[in-house]
């Protein structure tokens, strides 16, 4: 008898494990759900991040994923009164297939948000949870979901920072920022033309809005007086030519910076 | 350089140039000749006078198996055809690539699957993916009685995997359809496709 019930309890140890795991072992792909910190303190925010380790040739994808493919979706299942902000995309790579482009990220990435823990938490355990689903493609998509947990101790005293925290400070790094660089954009000759006042030697432009430009086309980046031009190529397919543009400029592979400007047709 | 061979030279280019312009949305849909899956020809212009839907094709993609397991396209399918529309299922893969079939699997998957397009068009060679810029699977197009492209992009607007996401989903193409068999001009002729890439061959 009580060797039955030991048989049992452990048998709900591995059911509990499988059901309550902060990891999945996907094919081509480990997607995690992670901390930055070991604890939670009280009524101070703190990151969470879902982290892909994907198989060489594999990728995921940004926000705007480009020409195919999609961006994972998080869906925060938290305690009353925590909320999770926006979740953050690092700035992507360029990904080419073919004559195709796609935004994303190989080897590994970290999709992180700031989660409000309110100073009313029970003190005690809080299990957060994240339902996850993703696209990961190389020459073939495979679709994945899965629900992932981690549990956290609350209390009162300032986080005990984890082993995770350098990836989470790399991770920040690379979100763009909201302001920094001034920039201006013209329309000329099928081309969309960005001027930026930063000193760079290669920018990448990667866009929020479909069918601006051609994903695929080389962008290329010129030194002027006062910082970088880009020429980024106007998507074939559309004939209007749009009043603003929204996206991130990367500079230099290092820093990025979300922009928003109106399209000037006047040759400056 | 003399100048006729200057002329020529200039005449050359710029055909060369007016061939790799890609279907563009208000523009004729380049024509075509492919074979189907039971063997016969199949060329666009013989169907000039008739709306054409063109739905790019991948039996093994997650975004294809969203429409086709649902039941999705194939409703679409059966009810466009059935008001006069030529639906044209057109597999750009690739020998050796996913989604590359012969003529008697892609039947027995159309027969499995239920589904009910005019006609299932092979493409191995990729050559009329390429002239339409087919990037995805879908990627959808319809063509007017005058051989127009009416619409060119996604099948709907919500550009995910998950079947899930066709409740409350806003179909692209049937919008396409009822405005162009109803005479009146495409609100929305332009989308960006969603889906896998086009397995061209390398």
């Amino acid at each position: 008898m009580g060797g039955a019930f030991r048989i049992l309890g452990l048998l709900c140890l591995v059911c509990l494990r499988a059901s309550a795991q902060n990891s999945i072992d996907a094919p081509h792909v480990k997607v995690s759900l992670i901390s930055e910190n070991e604890t939670l303190q009280r009524g101070k925010p703190a990151w969470m991040g879902v982290r892909f380790q994907l198989e060489k040739g594999w990728h995921v994808y940004w926000t705007n994923p480009g020409d195919s493919g999609e961006p994972p979706k998080v869906d925060w299942k938290l305690p009353p009164g925590f909320e999770a902000g926006e979740l953050g995309f690092p700035f992507p790579h360029r990904l080419p297939l073919q004559s195709l482009m796609n935004f994303g990220y190989e080897d590994e990435v970290l999709y992180l948000a700031k989660i409000k823990v309110p100073a009313s938490t029970t003190p005690g355990t809080a299990e957060l949870r994240a339902d996850v689903r993703w696209m990961i493609c190389k020459d073939i998509c495979i679709p994945g979901k899965g629900s992932l947990r981690v549990a956290l101790p609350a209390a009162d005293q300032t986080p005990k920072v984890g082993s995770m925290a350098a990836i989470f400070q790399a991770s920040r790094e690379r979100l763009p920022k909201q302001a920094g660089l001034q920039v201006s954009a013209t329309y000329q000759n099928d081309s969309f033309i960005v001027a930026g006042r930063m000193p760079a030697k290669q920018v990448e432009f990667f866009p929020f809005d479909d069918l601006q430009i051609d994903n695929a086309a080389p962008q290329t980046t010129s030194a002027t007086k006062t910082g970088f031009r880009l020429t980024i190529k106007k998507s074939e397919q559309s004939t209007k030519v749009p009043k603003r543009i929204r996206g991130v400029i990367v500079v230099d592979g290092r820093s990025a910076y979300q922009i928003d400007v109106p399209v000037s047709t006047r040759a400056q | 350089m003399k100048p006729l061979t200057f002329i020529l030279v200039l005449l050359v280019l710029t055909l060369g140039a007016g061939l790799v312009i890609a279907a563009k949305v208000g523009e004729t849909a380049p024509d075509f000749s492919l074979v189907d899956s039971n063997g016969k020809t199949h060329k666009l212009s013989d169907y000039k006078g008739k709306v054409v839907v063109l739905e790019w094709h991948n039996q093994g993609c997650p975004y294809v198996k969203k429409h086709y397991n649902s039941g999705n396209m194939q409703q679409l399918q059966k009810e466009w055809t059935a008001k006069g529309v030529v639906w044209l299922s057109i597999i750009s893969s690739a020998p050796g690539k996913q989604g590359f079939v012969s003529g008697q699997e892609e039947n027995a998957f159309l027969k499995q699957m239920n589904a009910a397009p005019t006609a299932a068009l092979l493409d191995p060679s990729g050559e009329v993916g390429k002239l339409y810029s087919a990037k995805t699977t879908p990627h959808m197009f319809v063509i007017d009685p005058k051989g127009t492209i009416a619409y060119n992009g996604a099948i709907d607007d919500k550009p995910t995997s998950d079947p899930n996401d066709l409740n409350g989903a806003s179909n692209y193409v049937t919008a396409a359809l009822t405005e162009v068999m109803g005479g009146k001009p495409v609100a929305t002729p332009l989308t960006k496709p969603y889906g896998c890439t086009v397995k061209y061959a390398d």
